[in-house]
């Protein structure tokens, strides 16, 4: 692994990520700035009863399995909000950056001509993948650090306390799941060396499996279809409101993560670099 | 005690599908000398050299550089390599120096010639490479493979891009390079760079290694073009002589291909009433034309 190169795909990374979390930080404003908006436009009661009517299904399929979590005393709770509002769709956001970037890591080099500069230096190229691998990592954790600074002073702004242990954990789990979407992403950009199909590849599975997840929570007889998401194992409510980890789904994570970068690697490592 | 080659390859195989990279390639650029590879596009140049940096797997064969496998030791072979690929890319936003900064990170050894190679060809390091020319960019390239002063250099037409006087100075850094020990292997199709820095030839076709040479014996012994002025009409049968061909007679003068020594075809010319005779010294285009087209020598 090579610091230098990790810290230029940091350097040339960083607005990319900037702009990542800045959208999760402007995004993280909103929902806090609209949530005593959200909480008070009903009477009391009326909210939770709107909530218990739907169908279950549909509820499973936002992403909000369990109500009590969203109205802990009776009240709309500001972090069953965020568990259903901001991180229904924050490791989506996380999810896209993800393919975004590692689905071209190594395709987009080949297509630029800089792989053939950097592999005719003495480094591996196992090093090489690693180092650029790592460089995304400090990216998107930048991303991540963006968006916890945002909603916690978002929250202190609007007057909303939250549990920032709870919030860590929501953002972490998020990192995770993105990783492991970043290390499949990267295998697709090692196994086409055309940038487009890569993309085209990792985003593909990215929104077949997000979608497979909805479908599967709403429709019982395709249930099986949401094991097959990443998405189905970061329970949002259950981890802000809560602050309980779906360990077997972060085991998921590091498991795809493993695989999918190991598997990235032995492509790599015996890939013919034609010009 | 025979010497080793420093650059060795046995056998070296390479298809693109059923197409032919390069095929049975057996090749040696001993220590202090600088190889030139000379062949058409598609003849397998860029694919031996791609091959020999394990950037490309073979299908076959190996090889070694400074006694290192090629395949397994890679990244030493890398080590005391300076490279130069056809086409150089960079990061666009980063400049000249920044990129040689990875290079140094990369390698662990200071750019010791870093300033002396730059002011040499004349490049300004402080720039982001998008104001940098296609010339400058390939000076860039070169410095990259000189600047951490490497014992083995391979260049894929290292001249590509530069202006003349450039190109001059890259010959003389070649010839400097040479005279300091250092090994060359250069893959040029301007013939020019090869007659005037290399010491052998080696010519690919078809991605098939067709001969191997010295400068100075293919320019002695290959084909040659004379023009030769009679006193009177030139007939084809004055020239019908083991060693002559292609000759084509217009009134007194007379062109004709010398193939080999020169010598013994003089002698006979000498034996005809002669005004003048013109025989420029052989090029390596003649060479080139000659190998690549089955021994034809050029018209």
């Amino acid at each position: 692994m090579s610091w230098r190169f990790f810290r230029v795909t940091y350097r040339l990374g960083m607005i990319g990520a900037m702009t990542w979390g800045l959208v999760g930080v402007a995004w993280a404003s909103i929902a806090a700035a609209i949530f005593p908006t959200v909480a008070n436009s009903l009477p009391h009661g009326t909210l939770m009863q709107y909530y218990q009517a739907m169908p279950k299904e549909l509820l499973a399929a936002m992403g909000l399995t369990d109500i009590s979590l969203l109205f802990p005393n009776g009240e709309y709770s500001y972090a069953g909000y965020l568990g259903g509002e901001y991180f229904a769709f924050f490791p989506l956001l996380l999810g896209i950056y993800s393919v975004v970037y590692c689905g071209g890591l190594v395709s987009q080099e080949i297509e630029r001509g800089t792989l053939d500069m950097h592999l005719s230096q003495p480094i591996s190229r196992v090093g090489f993948l690693f180092s650029k691998f790592s460089g995304f990592g400090a990216l998107v954790l930048t991303a991540t650090i963006l968006s916890y600074t945002g909603l916690t002073v978002a929250s202190w702004i609007g007057g909303e306390s939250i549990n920032h242990l709870y919030l860590a954990g929501a953002h972490l789990v998020a990192l995770l799941l993105s990783m492991a979407v970043a290390a499949y992403a990267t295998l697709a950009s090692c196994l086409l060396a055309d940038p487009r199909r890569s993309l085209a590849l990792a985003g593909g599975i990215t929104a077949l499996t997000y979608f497979a997840n909805i479908i599967g929570s709403a429709v019982a007889s395709l249930d099986w279809f949401q094991y097959l998401s990443l998405f189905h194992y970061y329970d949002a409510l259950h981890l802000v409101a809560a602050g309980e980890v779906n360990w077997a789904g972060v085991g998921v994570y590091l498991g795809v993560f493993v695989a999918s970068l190991a598997a990235a690697a032995l492509v790599f490592r015996s890939k013919d670099l034609v010009k | 005690m025979a010497q080793t080659p420093v650059i060795q390859t046995n056998g070296l195989t390479k298809y693109y599908g059923r197409v032919r990279g390069v095929e049975d390639l057996t090749l040696g650029v001993m220590g202090g000398e600088v190889l030139g590879l000379l062949g058409p596009n598609g003849s397998g140049k860029s694919t031996t050299i791609r091959l020999l940096l394990n950037l490309l797997q073979p299908d076959r064969g190996g090889g070694r550089i400074a006694g290192m496998d090629i395949r397994r030791q890679s990244q030493q072979v890398r080590q005391v390599c300076g490279i130069v690929l056809g086409e150089p890319a960079y990061y666009e936003h980063l400049t000249g120096s920044q990129h040689l900064d990875l290079l140094q990170s990369v390698h662990r050894t200071p750019n010791k010639r870093r300033d002396e190679m730059a002011e040499r060809f004349q490049l300004d390091l402080s720039r982001p490479i998008r104001a940098y020319s296609k010339g400058n960019k390939q000076k860039l390239a070169i410095l990259m493979a000189l600047a951490h002063d490497p014992d083995v250099l391979i260049m894929d037409e290292p001249s590509q891009g530069l202006d003349p006087l450039m190109q001059r100075e890259l010959h003389e850094v070649l010839r400097e390079e040479k005279a300091r020990g250092k090994t060359v292997l250069l893959s040029s199709h301007i013939l020019s760079d090869v007659q005037r820095v290399c010491d052998r030839v080696a010519v690919l076709g078809n991605g098939h290694l067709l001969t191997t040479i010295s400068v100075q014996d293919m320019q002695h012994t290959y084909a040659r073009r004379i023009q030769v002025t009679l006193t009177r009409d030139a007939l084809p049968e004055d020239f019908a002589y083991p060693g002559i061909t292609n000759v084509q007679c217009s009134g007194r003068v007379a062109e004709l291909t010398a193939i080999g020594h020169i010598g013994p075809v003089l002698q006979k010319i000498a034996a005809l009433p002669l005004e003048d005779v013109v025989a420029p010294e052989a090029s390596i285009e003649d060479l080139f034309n000659l190998e690549i087209e089955g021994r034809e020598p050029t018209p």
